[in-house]
């Protein structure tokens, strides 16, 4: 402990250095762990990714351009036959209705007192998570969600600004294709045009709308590397009718590309920031080591044995790679986020090109049938999907920055340790 | 072998390479000291006198002949028994003090027990006793050794030597930095402490009105004891 004690406290003896060589570090552990933070806040984002997209395959009438039932429809009984497909984990159905424009003739169904033009009534099967396309999560805020017993009832969940605009509140009845609807709820999520969603049981919309058909069949997959074998079976049966997009190949892929290639960089970046500091640690203890190396002889003169030297060296260079990371720990509570802020700039500079109505954003708008996070991600870029990355100092992180300090102090200084260790004492005395 | 005898020495030799020259430091050197003795060794500068001192406390090897101290054959000990020998036997002081910067005298004269594994408390008890033995004041154990002046350095650095107990004093020019008073104190010091606490000291110096204080003085020229 002694040794340890005294590689410590020789920090001290050039104060001036010591500082200097403390900053280098400490920027250089700052740099290491906003890299650390970036690759750990892009891999959960891929993750997400892929868990929530990578899977699924969007199945919609041939030559569907929008969201609404703008042609032929999809039949009702394509949701049990690609149930049965190898591969297949789970089909969602979905039907989707604009809201009549009184401007635009035959373009929709009317709401007495309901819903705006333009806005969507969507059918959905009431025991799943409402989804708002291009909205993110839905929110339940009076009320309840739709459930299994709501099958075939004239029963709705509206958005809050369309419930604020037409005075609804939970129980009360709205008038739709000449038929009256209970709000059961009223829902909350992240778009304009999610606020003014109503969900409906599907099979209430199908016999309301008077369609008699589906908008989009979204079909889940086992696992992604089935996802190309179910798209060839799908439209090896169905390919005429059909338009068959699986997400990982259309803008989600290439959004996941997009995040692949940053969490690329800065692990990069992190290899390329380890490797200078091992090479700090390195040079200053070769440097220290050769200014010593008298005092090194006078210690073995005196009775230190290589053991004791190689101890003191060690501890010398943990503490100087220690505190140089405890160091860029502070300043990464200083600047990590502007190194966040830094990261989405580039990546939102590197994305690909998005634009309401056109591109991957108008190929994935409410028939797409995505969670809200990735058509959020869709509409608006990699850059505001990462703008909640967080590069803040936390204990791990801390903790994280302490052992990689701890190691890094033995890596570099292991060297120039063992080769004080084993100077020999009259040499070094008489100055060779 | 004499039990009186501390140090054999037999046709010692030691060659090394210092600046790119080949150098011949000893040339079959032979000579014994009887236990409790003070001997000096002078001679000018390159003559070998530090080489010797260096090969008797085991921190240089020979190139050739026989170290016997204490009976034991220090020319063929491998490096950890060295370093044990060097803890427990001998006590070095050099010329240019050669403190620890930052370490205060108190601390200075600790290191050899602290690497012998002496408990603290026991190690600056022991480190004052030195301290008081070679005469500097107790309000001045406390400074660093850029502190002290180079008279009560090097009185540290006698004190330091002093720590372990050690039966052997190898002094390298223990006054090459003082002034004639202060290596006066030093002289009689290491004379004392062969003296009266029956240790062997080994001083080199080149001023031979120090080396006379000895009870032996050996000359060296060019590698050999005249």
């Amino acid at each position: 402990m002694r040794n340890i004690y005294r590689g410590f406290r020789s920090l001290r003896r050039n104060l001036a250095r010591t500082t200097v060589i403390l900053l280098i570090l400490g920027l250089v552990a700052c740099l290491s762990l906003a890299m650390l933070a970036v690759e750990r806040g892009v891999s959960s984002r891929v993750a997400e990714v892929e868990a929530t997209v990578g899977t699924l395959i969007d199945v919609r009438p041939a030559g569907a351009i929008g969201p609404g039932p703008d042609g032929e429809l999809l039949p009702l009984e394509l949701v049990d036959d690609l149930a049965l497909l190898d591969g297949v984990a789970d089909v969602v159905p979905l039907l989707v209705a604009r809201t009549a424009d009184p401007s635009r003739p035959g373009s929709g169904e009317p709401m007495q007192g309901g819903p705006r033009f333009g806005s969507f009534t969507l059918g959905v099967e009431p025991d799943r998570p409402l989804s708002v396309p291009g909205g993110g999560t839905v929110e339940i805020v009076s009320g309840r969600s739709l459930e299994p017993g709501d099958a075939g009832r004239a029963v709705v969940v509206v958005g809050a600004l369309l419930a604020s605009e037409r005075g609804l509140a939970v129980g009360s009845t709205v008038e739709f294709a000449g038929r009256d609807f209970e709000v059961v709820g009223i829902h909350e999520s992240e778009s304009r045009m999610g606020r003014s969603a109503v969900f409906m049981p599907l099979d209430t919309a199908v016999e309301v709308l008077g369609l008699g058909g589906l908008t989009q069949v979204t079909v889940r997959v086992t696992s992604i590397g089935e996802v190309d074998a179910v798209r060839e079976a799908i439209l090896a049966a169905w390919g005429e009718t059909v338009d068959v997009v699986a997400q990982k190949d259309s803008f989600a892929g290439r959004f996941e590309e997009t995040l692949g290639n940053l969490r690329a960089t800065s692990r990069i970046g992190l290899l390329l920031s380890l490797i200078a500091a091992g090479a700090v640690v390195f040079g200053t203890m070769f440097l220290v080591v050769r200014e010593r190396s008298r005092e090194i002889g006078i210690l073995k003169a005196i009775g230190a044995g290589r053991r004791d030297i190689a101890l003191q060296f060690g501890a010398e260079a943990v503490a100087l790679s220690l505190i140089g990371a405890l160091i860029g720990v502070i300043l990464l509570g200083l600047i990590g986020p502007s190194v966040a802020s830094a990261v989405v700039s580039l990546a939102g500079q590197s994305a690909p090109a998005v634009g309401p109505g056109g591109g991957p954003a108008g190929a994935g708008l409410p028939g797409g049938g995505m969670p809200g996070a990735q058509m959020f991600m869709a509409r608006q870029g990699v850059g505001v999907l990462l703008g909640s990355l967080d590069i803040t100092v936390t204990w791990a992180l801390a903790a994280c920055a302490a052992a990689g300090g701890v190691a890094l102090g033995l890596i570099g200084g292991l060297v120039p340790a063992l080769a004080a260790a084993n100077l020999k004492p009259a040499e070094v005395i008489r100055g060779e | 072998m004499n039990d009186r005898v501390a140090i054999r020495v037999e046709r010692l030799s030691k060659e090394f390479t210092f600046g790119g020259q080949r150098v011949q430091a000893l040339r079959e050197v032979s000579f014994s000291v009887e236990t409790g003795t003070m001997v000096s060794v002078v001679g000018p500068s390159g003559s070998g006198k530090t080489t010797l001192v260096n090969v008797l406390g085991g921190l240089d090897s020979p190139t050739a002949g026989e170290v016997w101290v204490e009976g034991r054959p220090i020319h063929v000990l491998r490096e950890a028994d060295l370093t044990e020998f060097r803890r427990r036997r001998v006590g070095f002081v050099f010329q240019a003090y050669n403190l620890i910067p930052g370490f205060s005298a108190l601390e200075n004269v600790g290191l050899p027990l602290e690497f012998d594994g002496t408990p603290r408390r026991r190690r600056e008890e022991r480190a004052r006793e030195c301290l008081e033995l070679v005469g500097l004041p107790p309000s001045r154990h406390r400074h660093t050794a850029a502190r002290l002046s180079g008279g009560e350095q090097q009185r540290v650095a006698v004190a330091r030597a002093l720590a372990n107990d050690p039966a052997f004093i190898l002094a390298d020019e223990p006054t090459g930095n003082l002034d004639s008073a202060n290596s006066d104190i030093i002289v009689n010091l290491l004379a004392s402490l062969a003296r009266e606490q029956g240790k062997t000291v080994v001083m080199v110096t080149h001023d031979r009105s120090l080396a006379a204080r000895a009870e032996r003085v050996f000359e060296m020229v060019d590698g050999r004891i005249l």
